[in-house]
């Protein structure tokens, strides 16, 4: 029959990559209706649909007639993952979004930032008792840093074969930050609690503090936790541009081209980790279960953290501020501080969230390079 | 299924990783101190509205 080709791909056609279609709309459906991370969850959620077209030569296919051809999107994989490009060039533009400037003024906030990666080492541990091994525990555990850009380096380095479902339940979950955190927040907290207020003495940082942050940070993370050097290296470097003061443009650049250019990428790239054979199992949704697990423990520790310090001092800090150590930058800061004005409309604490968040993205780096040196 | 080993390689990690995150982040809120020190910070005078 010389229509047969017509029907090829039809009748190649599987479940698995039915349910991946499925998944694909609903990123898609959440990207644009709920506007949950829409410049990653679209982006994956339409390469989760083209990888899973029986012989897609967007990834590398074994075509009768043709042999082997490398699809686009293991192209971009190996160029951009594999070699960890894409996440630490996003890092240089997440660091020139950041101002440290609210920590520089509160320093104390930096141990919330801490205490708060505590989802990691929990996920991780959890994920070795459920009988994962311990380098794609560890790949689960980073999850917990509410980090994309720090997951996936992660868990490329580990060359885990979960990288699709860890990207998509970090990127998911940050997303999720406003639901996720509330609900935690409120099991461990009382109202009166929640009401506690936090006074602010705004102060204006030196601009040459600013500048030496960056280089200092760099310096002492490197000397303490060299494997986090790539990581909290470009994150700096990207906050050197920005408080430079000499470099604008790029600064400017960093911030919104760069960080688009490779967002898009990085994005339709994760998709080269989505093929239905590898995806759809049962381990999937354990490691979906467990990334939810790694947000909620970050959250209940970083509010427990806080708790322990109140017993000894005398200016109680609200508990809820300990949370705000997560990575999810700034919309976990923004989340809680909007919890404490529902709780008291003159409680306004988003100065001390946001300090505990941008010191959340320097551990969460750096609890990633401290998690590649102690993994066997 | 659970390898003991590895639980305990875990745990090992989670105790090591925990203090080297605070350890570090110490070492960084003493830099931030010191910087604070030698470049000290002005009061935000900016809501403060002028003397006519």
């Amino acid at each position: 029959m010389y229509l047969d080709f017509l029907t090829t791909g039809i009748l190649a056609f599987t479940w698995q990559q039915g349910v991946m279609w499925l998944i694909g709309a609903i990123l898609i459906y959440l990207a644009i209706k709920k506007d949950y991370e829409p410049a990653l969850l679209l982006p994956i959620g339409f390469g989760a649909i083209i990888v899973n077209i029986p012989f897609s030569t967007a990834i590398t296919q074994n075509i009768p007639g043709y042999g082997e051809i490398e699809g686009i999107i293991d192209v971009l994989f190996r160029i951009g993952i594999s070699s960890e490009l894409f996440p630490l060039l996003l890092f240089i533009g997440i660091g020139a979004m950041i101002d440290f400037g609210p920590l520089l003024s509160n320093p104390k906030m930096i141990f919330f930032g801490a205490a708060a990666q505590f989802g990691i080492f929990g996920t991780l541990l959890l994920a070795v008792i459920l009988g994962f091994s311990l380098r794609d525990a560890a790949s689960i555990g980073i999850i917990g840093a509410a980090d994309g850009p720090t997951s996936i380096f992660v868990a490329n380095f580990f060359e885990s074969k979960y990288l699709g479902t860890i990207t998509v339940a970090a990127y998911s979950y940050m997303a999720l930050v406003p639901i996720i955190q509330p609900f935690a927040i409120r099991l461990v907290t009382t109202t009166e609690e929640r009401k506690i207020r936090m006074p602010y003495h705004a102060k204006e940082v030196s601009k040459t503090a600013k500048i030496l942050f960056p280089i200092g940070v760099t310096m002492v993370a490197g000397f303490l936790a060299p494997t986090s050097i790539s990581l909290i290296g470009m994150l700096m470097f990207g906050n050197l541009i920005r408080e430079s003061g000499v470099l604008n443009s790029l600064s400017k650049t960093a911030q919104n081209e760069l960080v688009n250019l490779i967002t898009i990428l990085l994005g339709i790239t994760i998709a080269a980790k989505m093929q239905a054979a590898s995806f759809v199992t049962t381990e999937t949704f354990i490691i979906i279960g467990l990334g939810l697990v790694a947000f909620i423990f970050d959250t209940v520790f970083g509010v427990f953290f806080v708790k322990f310090l109140n017993l000894f001092t005398k200016n109680k800090i609200n508990p809820m501020v300990g949370a705000a150590g997560i990575s999810a930058f700034p919309m976990s800061a923004r989340v809680i501080h909007k919890m404490a004005l529902q709780e008291d409309k003159q409680n306004f604490i988003l100065m001390h969230t946001v300090g505990a968040n941008v010191a959340g993205q320097i551990a969460s780096v750096i609890a990633g390079g401290l998690i590649i040196y102690l993994i066997p | 299924m659970m390898n003991m080993n590895h639980v305990y390689i875990a745990l090992r990690v989670m105790g090591a990783g925990m203090t080297g995150i605070f350890v570090t982040l110490s070492i960084l809120y003493g830099f931030i101190i010191f910087l604070t020190k030698i470049y000290p910070m002005k009061a935000n005078k900016q809501d403060v509205p002028k003397e006519r």
